[in-house]
């Protein structure tokens, strides 16, 4: 489910929310990629 | 974390969304589902005689130009850059570091104010917390600010002072020709006490510009906007007669270095963009789609 409010802080913005389907929005979680080493992605969900 | 074999490239900064898995085992939890539409396009051409696009960052706000106040110091590098952050779409504000240990810093912020009186510049010694202070403008919640400029002018250093603690690592300097070994080597969001999200880089040396013909326009509109008073429509403000582009450089309106950059930049864009055109056109009838996987996996920040 997508939290508005906790995702605020890591620089989610209404152009991102609009791109997530009613269909989607209970189903997924959103997350930003953070870091990036060679082979693996540290991503940030904010909980 | 889950091992996902087919993600599309996936930059520091991106969106994506992922679906929580609640039966199966405990340590994969999320499966990625796909990546979000980035605001903005952060690229450059990839170091290297090959032309390649390699995306610096995703999703950016604000860009902080950083530039330090020794022989570093150079307006046609912070131009380059000014057209990479307006292609962005991102707002630039100048930040010329080392300002203690140099005694011409009024000098060096007036030059940068004359190539835009809009842009902002800042001047500070980046190990100082007190500068801190400088930067409160932009330190706001959930804004997403990348640190630009090449090795050793003290982005890392920066990006510490803002967190109040050393996390980044930070190195010294050549002092004979001031070009700093590469500290930083890969990318890292940080997020700040005040809510901003800062975004250090490794240094980048040699900045070449491809696809970003409306940033170069956006960076040099003052020289565009005197071209249409140019007496010929493809006045190339040489020797033309009648030239309003050489008439404000003769005026002091205009420096004869910022015009030469600007030709510069237009010439590589346009050279480094068509490359990347045909390499496009070539690896699409190949069919290659997609590049190659940057990440194979997905981890999940511990909180
Ligand atoms: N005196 C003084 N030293 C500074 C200042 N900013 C950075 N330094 C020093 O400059 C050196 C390089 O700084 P870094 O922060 O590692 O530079 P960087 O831009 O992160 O370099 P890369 O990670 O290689 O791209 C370090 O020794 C810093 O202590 C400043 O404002 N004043
Ligand atoms: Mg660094
Ligand atoms: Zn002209």
């Amino acid at each position: 489910m997508i939290q508005p409010n906790i995702l605020q802080n890591l620089g989610w913005q209404s152009f991102f929310q609009q791109q997530v389907s009613l269909d989607e929005w209970g189903d997924v979680t959103a997350a930003r990629a953070v870091e990036q080493h060679r082979s693996e992605l540290l991503v940030d969900t904010g909980e | 974390m889950s091992i996902v074999p087919s993600m599309p490239p996936i930059v520091v900064g991106g969106w994506l969304l992922l679906i929580e898995e609640s039966e199966g085992s405990q340590n994969s939890a999320y499966r990625f589902h796909r990546l979000l539409e980035r605001k903005g396009r952060f690229a450059r051409k990839a170091a290297g005689s090959e032309v390649k696009e390699q995306l610096i960052s995703a999703n950016v706000d604000t860009a902080f130009i950083v530039s330090s106040a020794n022989h570093d110091f150079n307006l046609n590098r912070i131009e380059r850059f000014l057209a990479l952050v307006n292609e962005a779409d991102a707002d630039p504000v100048v930040v010329i570091t080392k300002a203690d240990l140099a005694d011409n810093v009024e000098a060096l912020v007036s030059q940068v104010q004359s190539i835009d009186p809009n842009l902002s510049v800042l001047a500070v010694n980046a190990l100082d917390v007190a500068s801190h202070e400088d930067f409160e403008p932009w330190l706001v919640e959930g804004e997403t600010i990348v640190l630009l400029g090449s090795s050793g002018v003290g982005k890392s250093t920066l990006a510490n002072t803002l967190l109040g603690e050393q996390l980044q690592s930070t190195g010294g300097i050549r002092e004979d020709d001031s070009k700093g070994r590469h500290t930083t080597t890969s990318r890292a969001l940080i997020s700040l006490p005040q809510g901003a999200l800062l975004l250090d880089t490794p240094g980048m040396p040699e900045l070449q510009l491809s696809d970003v013909e409306d940033g170069i326009h956006e960076a040099f509109s003052d020289i565009e906007k005197l071209a249409l008073r140019c007496k010929f429509n493809d006045c190339i403000h040489g020797e033309e007669p009648d030239c309003a582009v050489q008439k404000a450089i003769q005026d002091g309106e205009l420096s004869a270095r910022r015009l030469a950059n600007y030709q510069k930049l237009l010439r590589e864009n346009a050279l480094n963009s068509a490359s990347l055109a045909e390499r496009r056109a070539a690896d699409k009838s190949l069919g290659k789609y997609y590049q190659k996987t940057q990440a194979e996996a997905v981890k999940l920040k511990g909180r």
